[in-house]
């Protein structure tokens, strides 16, 4: 590693932390790189460009975010949620239940948990709060914890992002999140149980087993978008990407012919923001893309594979290592800056120790989206205490014990590769 | 005087009326794109380098035009941290360096988007240079926002709704 | 003295015996007085950009696919048609005649960059699920082949006579598991690294494509190396091309084999009636329209 690279490293840590858009303050220190290294600057507008051209599987980020803004704005996220509570608001600490069994309904639709925190979170932490049943930031910590689902279970933003750095299989990658997701589901189910019986939460009011025929079928069009997406990808009528696509149709038909509740003004609106975060996220994308040039030029995962190598860990000490390493970065970066420049220069080391890349994959993915509920810098933690108007201290307090048991849960998918990988090898992986 | 404030307000909301278009057709041309080959067994190319022109040009002219600096994807946690004297020095710092390292890049820029005449898309046949256009406005537009946030640090005259956090735009996680 | 730096960029993967295969007969083969830089994966530059990147002088080398060239020298478009060649031997003789002279002088002249040697990294043929064993291009009607994505390959399904679909190289496997296509058309090397022989009875050996890389340096940087390095990298490009030839050609004898062992149907096809009709196919197509005057019957007169 040369002084320019060392300089352009430092450039980018001093400009994000001073509050440039980490984007842009990758862009600087590419150029950096390339002016000091008497190199053609271009090359990073070049490697921005090409990149973003040569990103097919890319193109799934706005079309799941289009999806997710159509169902929120559409009735599907309160239908669904009317649902779970018919289903286990019966049961102790009961709407606790509600919000993981509707994340994990909601996860089916969506690749995305800041989607589905801002989404069917609102809803759901004025159900929880109301009356006081629930202290408010008890309500913002479960609601931020279970959002964490929303990627691993497909669709998935941030598997396509894996997919992309790594070559592997979108679809298989899909197929290895289900089980995971549910993992994290039941533990935090569980732990949501101990807590409403140590903190006296109450059980929500029964809805009549008469009612629930109803309550389905009102929530029917909604349920069926899981078994629609995932029954076209794996049947092999939609590609992963265009699955993003039929989703926000999907959601678009049901909300305009069945429930007239959205307008094409609202639409169109959808539409601007959707473009706007388009915007801000392809540029933090477009950065990365072209820092890499830099991190390759200077053969950095080269080097990092040889310190990897040269402690002499088996793959268990490898992973072990690799764990602690994400979620420490997670305390303070992004998961899609983690998924984008970290995780590209450990493939290799990867791929040497002859871990599988789809199992490896799941751990980056649950591990990053981790870091989205680890404080100081977790982003759905941000978003709740917006929510809630609660100061993220007392957020913090409430959710730890959610952290604990999404540890225990990956510990699970680390060390039980079979976990993951079986529902690809039943779909043809042979990994 | 009305009405000259209602077109100025249609101008200046066309830039979010044709990021909106990008990403509308992007979602439009993906699902003509499956029921072309799915329902009418006819595959056909140039729907998938329409999305991907889309979607090089949905980021770049968002960012360019559309994109506030609330929307931007910053770690503020010391940023917002800190006192207002040193945000303000920050914002000076981040400026006037990232300004000046576009400034001196634009030739170079201007050059390869222009050397890329030479080569075109497979299907529609565009040339390069017009498919890779857009780059010019955003790299230009990056040069001109941040000397607007360093002279809003010198003159102390950014508003916090500027700066903050917009949470919905994390959505990619 | 400094060395010379070659900085060099392709698509095959680091752990590829083609990317050991490079380092070995080319990088060692240069000697001291050179510092030959490979990058692999597309990790340096993207598949398709790196022309461009040498001709801005950003890039000293790479391995480039004969499409790479079609949009600064449309005539280069002869060189990617299917069933060109007969076999190996016909592809070698081809490249080692002087037929092609005056289209790599043109390379030379407009796009600036000078191709090297001409590597074989391999024969295409006809891998699928079906009951009965495809001869003719009429066998081959309504058959879902899947191409690679793009209107020049799926070019290359229908004038064999299938119906092309367009599917990411990694879905493959699945789309074959779940018959949403019936074939696809790759060489043995691609099918077994993708495991595809567990889910196809039968390859054809067409060969409809027997490709070859074009091993490719800057126009700037050969001119800024003396007579004698000229040499050396001359000679190092065509050992490059004999020790990728026989790596090659070996991986597809000993495949061939093990996938025979393993009980898959491989048998050849009627190539003739496959050449003919493709090749007439192509003549009365747009992308015959760029074929430099009579460089066809001179290629297929070497084959005779
Ligand atoms: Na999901
Ligand atoms: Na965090």
């Amino acid at each position: 590693m040369t002084d320019p690279f060392l300089l352009s490293m430092a450039l980018i840590v001093f400009l994000s932390i001073a509050g440039l858009s980490v984007g842009l303050a990758m862009m600087c220190g590419s150029f950096l790189y390339l002016i000091m290294k008497g190199y053609d600057p271009s090359i990073a507008s070049e490697q921005l460009l090409q990149g973003l051209y040569n990103g097919y599987t890319l193109l799934a980020i706005p079309l799941f975010i289009l999806a997710a803004d159509i169902m929120n704005i559409g009735s599907l996220a309160d239908r669904l949620l009317r649902f779970c509570q018919a289903l286990v608001g019966r049961f102790r600490g009961g709407l606790g239940h509600v919000n993981v069994v509707s994340s994990v309904i909601f996860s089916g639709m969506s690749g995305s948990a800041v989607a589905d925190a801002v989404g069917m979170g609102k809803i759901i932490i004025g159900l929880m709060t109301r009356d006081g049943k629930y202290t408010a930031s008890y309500a913002a910590a479960i609601t931020a914890a279970t959002a964490t689902i929303g990627p691993i279970i497909p669709p998935s933003i941030p598997m396509v992002l894996y997919a992309l750095v790594s070559d592997q299989s979108v679809g298989f990658l899909f197929a290895a999140g289900l089980a995971p997701g549910l993992l994290m589901a039941l533990v935090m189910a569980v732990m949501n149980y101990i807590i409403a019986r140590k903190r006296g939460f109450p059980t929500d009011e029964a809805v009549p087993m008469s009612e629930l025929p109803r309550i389905t079928m009102q929530a029917f069009p909604a349920l069926m978008l899981p078994v629609i997406l995932l029954g076209g990808i794996y049947s092999g009528i939609v590609t992963p990407t265009e699955a993003a696509a039929v989703a926000a149709a999907y959601a678009l038909t049901i909300s305009v012919i069945l429930y007239r509740s959205v307008s094409f003004r609202a639409f169109w609106e959808t539409l601007s923001s959707g473009a706007r975060s388009a915007g801000s996220i392809g540029v933090l994308i477009a950065g990365s893309i072209t820092f890499n040039y830099v991190i390759t030029r200077e053969d950095v995962p080269n080097a990092l594979a040889t310190w990897l190598g040269s402690m002499d860990l088996g793959p268990t000490g490898f992973l072990v290592m690799v764990n602690i390493l994400i979620l420490l970065l997670g305390c303070v970066l992004e998961g899609g800056a983690i998924l984008l420049i970290v995780v590209p220069i450990l493939i290799p080391a990867v791929q040497a120790m002859g871990i599988d890349l789809i199992h490896f994959g799941v751990i980056a993915v649950v591990n990053s989206m981790l870091g989205l509920i680890t404080p100081p810098y977790g982003l759905l933690l941000f978003i709740t205490a917006n929510i809630t108007k609660q100061p993220l201290g007392a957020i913090v307090r409430d959710i730890w014990p959610f952290i604990l048991a999404l540890l225990f849960a990956l510990g699970i998918i680390t060390f039980i590769p079979d976990f993951v990988l079986f529902l690809p090898r039943l779909l043809g992986y042979q990994g | 005087m009305e009405p000259v404030t209602t077109l100025w307000q249609r101008l200046a909301a066309l830039p979010r009326h044709i990021s909106a278009l990008l990403l509308g057709s992007m979602f439009a041309v993906f699902i003509l794109q499956i029921v072309f080959r799915y329902f009418l067994n006819l595959p056909v190319g140039w729907t998938v380098e329409w999305v991907t022109i889309a979607w090089v040009w949905g980021i770049l002219f968002s960012f360019a035009f559309v994109v506030r600096q609330g929307d931007m994807i910053r770690l503020d946690i010391v940023y917002s941290a800190v006192p207002r004297a040193v945000r303000r020095a920050f914002d000076i710092f981040t400026g006037l360096t990232c300004a000046t390292i576009f400034i001196y890049t634009l030739p170079a820029a201007w050059g390869y988007v222009t050397f890329m005449e030479i080569e075109r898309t497979a299907y529609l046949r565009w040339p390069f240079d017009l498919v890779f256009g857009i780059y010019i406005p955003f790299h230009i537009s990056v040069i001109i926002r941040m000397l607007l946030t360093a002279w809003g640090g010198i003159m102390g005259s950014r508003t916090r709704d500027e700066v903050d956090l917009h949470p919905e735009t994390h959505d990619y996680d | 003295a400094d060395k010379v730096e070659l900085i060099y960029s392709d698509t095959v993967s680091e752990n590829d015996i083609r990317t050991t295969t490079l380092r070995e007969a080319f990088g060692a083969c240069l000697g001291d007085e050179f510092e030959f830089k490979s990058y692999h994966g597309a990790t340096l530059f993207k598949q398709g950009t790196e022309m461009t990147a040498m001709q801005r002088g950003n890039l000293d080398m790479a391995n480039l696919a004969i499409f790479d060239f079609y949009n600064q020298i449309p005539s280069t478009a002869i060189l990617g048609t299917p069933f060109l060649f007969r076999d190996y031997d016909h592809m070698r003789a081809v490249y080692n005649s002087d037929v092609l002279d005056g289209m790599l002088a043109e390379i030379e002249e407009k796009a600036k960059v000078k191709i090297l040697s001409f590597p074989y990294i391999g024969a295409r043929h006809l891998g699928y699920v079906g009951d009965n064993r495809i001869m003719t291009p009429a066998d081959l009607e309504g058959v879902k082949l899947r191409m690679p994505p793009g209107e020049g390959w799926q070019f290359v399904g229908t004038a064999m006579g299938a119906s092309p679909v367009p599917v990411p190289f990694t879905e493959v496997y699945t789309a074959l598991q779940t018959g949403a296509i019936d074939g696809q058309d790759n060489g043995f090397p691609a099918v077994r690294s993708m495991k595809f022989d567990e889910v196809i009875n039968h390859i054809g050996k067409t060969a409809h494509l027997i490709a070859a890389n074009e091993f490719t340096i800057s126009m700037s940087k050969w001119n800024s190396m003396t007579e004698a390095q000229q040499a050396k990298v001359q000679e190092c490009a065509d050992n490059f091309e004999a020790a990728l030839d026989k790596v090659t050609l070996d991986q597809e004898a000993t495949l061939e084999a093990d996938m025979v062992a393993n009980g898959l149907d491989v048998y050849t096809p009627d190539n003739a009636a496959f050449q003919s009709h493709v090749i007439e196919v192509y003549q009365n197509s747009d992308y015959s329209k760029d074929w430099p005057a009579g460089m066809i019957d001179a290629i297929i007169a070497i084959g005779q």
